[in-house]
């Protein structure tokens, strides 16, 4: 299996692919995300209980679900560059960290901004809140990290291990909800189905694909930035550039 | 298919997530206090209930209880659907704020013991979300 | 601030975030780029 997927994961490869799907990315997902922010805010219908303010959960829980979701693809990369020493994960890695630190801190901020006129407080120390404060101070502790050590492969390694211990913060965000009393509502979409109706369900998925679009773009650019920075030969150099 | 020494490396590094999420469970489970968590009626009218400092009460504000008493403050029964509580507030409410809805209350016990002095009301809103149309229609 | 003012401020806000980090990623690729294509032509 190594085989197979080893050869789609040359770093030449990849230069490649990234360069050619950045852009593209970066403007169809700025575009998307104009259409599907004017469709949540203007055309959604308000909420019963919370009217024009409910809107906000458009940009607050796909940022959330990213959050969790680009951590926990720092962990895998992490894991599978401990265990098979492939460079192209720790690039990934790497490439993933500043991206999850935007959205966590975009979460953070909209559930403050509708926090006061809903709960009635920007900030309370819930256990949901406290779960995604520690989140954005992992994302922050491996951005420092990145530039702590003078060997590429010895911040590699550290910055694999640091990832693989901090998922265990993902689930407690996730289920903090329903372990403890808290302030925070329950989750709305569950195996069991959905609390949000239908008709605004919709506004969700829009939203979700326009940051993974606009965040795709951002990481090709990261990942291309990596792999300049790890070429070292000459003729591979040469190779990456040229095409 | 996957050599020893990785497949190794793979256990030693399940085994260490492991013992990281137990630690992390007994951390918590020390923590638990410190995090902003709210007792139920039921927690405070609990036989071994000591607790002379502030604390949170949350629950569901009853239906036909919220009263008006002079000024701005107001009176009205939390409840968990076991026991109950009347909370005694004065100061600005949240827009959700409202009965048979949810809230946490931020205050101490009287002297008494059987009423509930809030400084502090926020609303817990629940995880339902319905468009203001499907009420109109009904 | 009205309710749906407030909804677009967060928005408005969220989306400039992403920008800032884009615009961040690009020139830092950008120089690298530069850098390693004058390498190569020495």
């Amino acid at each position: 299996m190594y085989k197979y997927v080893a050869k789609y994961f040359i770093p030449s490869k990849v230069f490649k692919f990234c360069n050619l799907t950045a852009l593209p990315a970066f403007i169809i997902g700025i575009i998307a995300f104009l259409l599907s922010s004017n469709f949540v805010i203007y055309s959604l219908p308000a909420d019963i209980e919370q009217q024009e303010i409910y809107r906000i959960l458009f940009i607050h829980v796909p940022s959330a679900i990213l959050s969790e979701l680009i951590y926990l693809f720092l962990a895998v990369n992490g894991f599978i560059y401990l265990v098979w020493r492939t460079k192209i994960s720790a690039i990934f890695l790497n490439s993933a960290i500043s991206l999850g630190l935007i959205f966590t801190a975009i979460v953070l901020i909209s559930g403050s901004i509708w926090g006061k006129p809903t709960w009635g407080t920007y900030w309370v120390w819930d256990a949901r809140i406290t779960s995604t404060f520690i989140l954005l101070i992992q994302y922050i502790g491996l951005i420092a990290l990145r530039s702590s050590f003078s060997s590429q492969q010895t911040t590699d390694q550290i910055l694999s291990i640091v990832s693989i211990i901090g998922a265990v913060n993902i689930p407690i965000i996730k289920f903090s909800v329903d372990w403890w009393n808290t302030l925070h509502q329950n989750a709305s979409i569950t195996t069991s189905g959905s609390a949000i109706d239908s008709e605004m369900l919709i506004g969700l998925p829009l939203m979700l694909v326009s940051l993974l679009l606009l965040s795709f773009s951002i990481f090709a650019r990261n990942i291309q930035f990596e792999i300049l920075t790890r070429t070292g030969k000459t003729s591979a150099m040469r190779e990456i550039i040229n095409g | 298919m996957i050599r020893k020494n990785r497949l190794n490396k793979i256990y030693l590094i399940i085994f260490f997530l492991l013992s990281v999420g137990l630690i992390t469970f007994f951390i918590l489970r020390a923590l638990e206090k410190n995090i902003d968590l709210y007792l139920t009626p039921s927690d405070v009218k609990a036989a071994d209930f000591n607790q002379p400092d502030d604390f949170k009460l949350g629950g569901m504000v009853k239906v036909g209880s919220l009263e008006k008493l002079e000024g701005l403050e107001i009176s009205f029964i939390v409840t968990d659907f076991e026991s109950e509580m009347t909370v005694i507030y004065e100061g600005v409410l949240p827009n959700l704020f409202k009965e048979n809805s949810g809230v946490v209350a931020t205050g101490s016990l009287n002297s008494e013991q059987n009423q509930f002095i809030a400084t502090e009301i926020l609303a817990k809103h629940d995880e339902n979300y319905m468009p203001v149309k499907i009420e109109v229609q009904n | 601030m009205d309710n749906i003012e407030t909804v677009l401020f967060t928005f408005l806000i969220s989306i400039s975030l992403i920008l800032i980090l884009s615009l961040s990623s690009y020139i830092r690729f950008m120089t690298k780029l530069k850098n390693c294509q004058e390498d190569l032509d020495d």
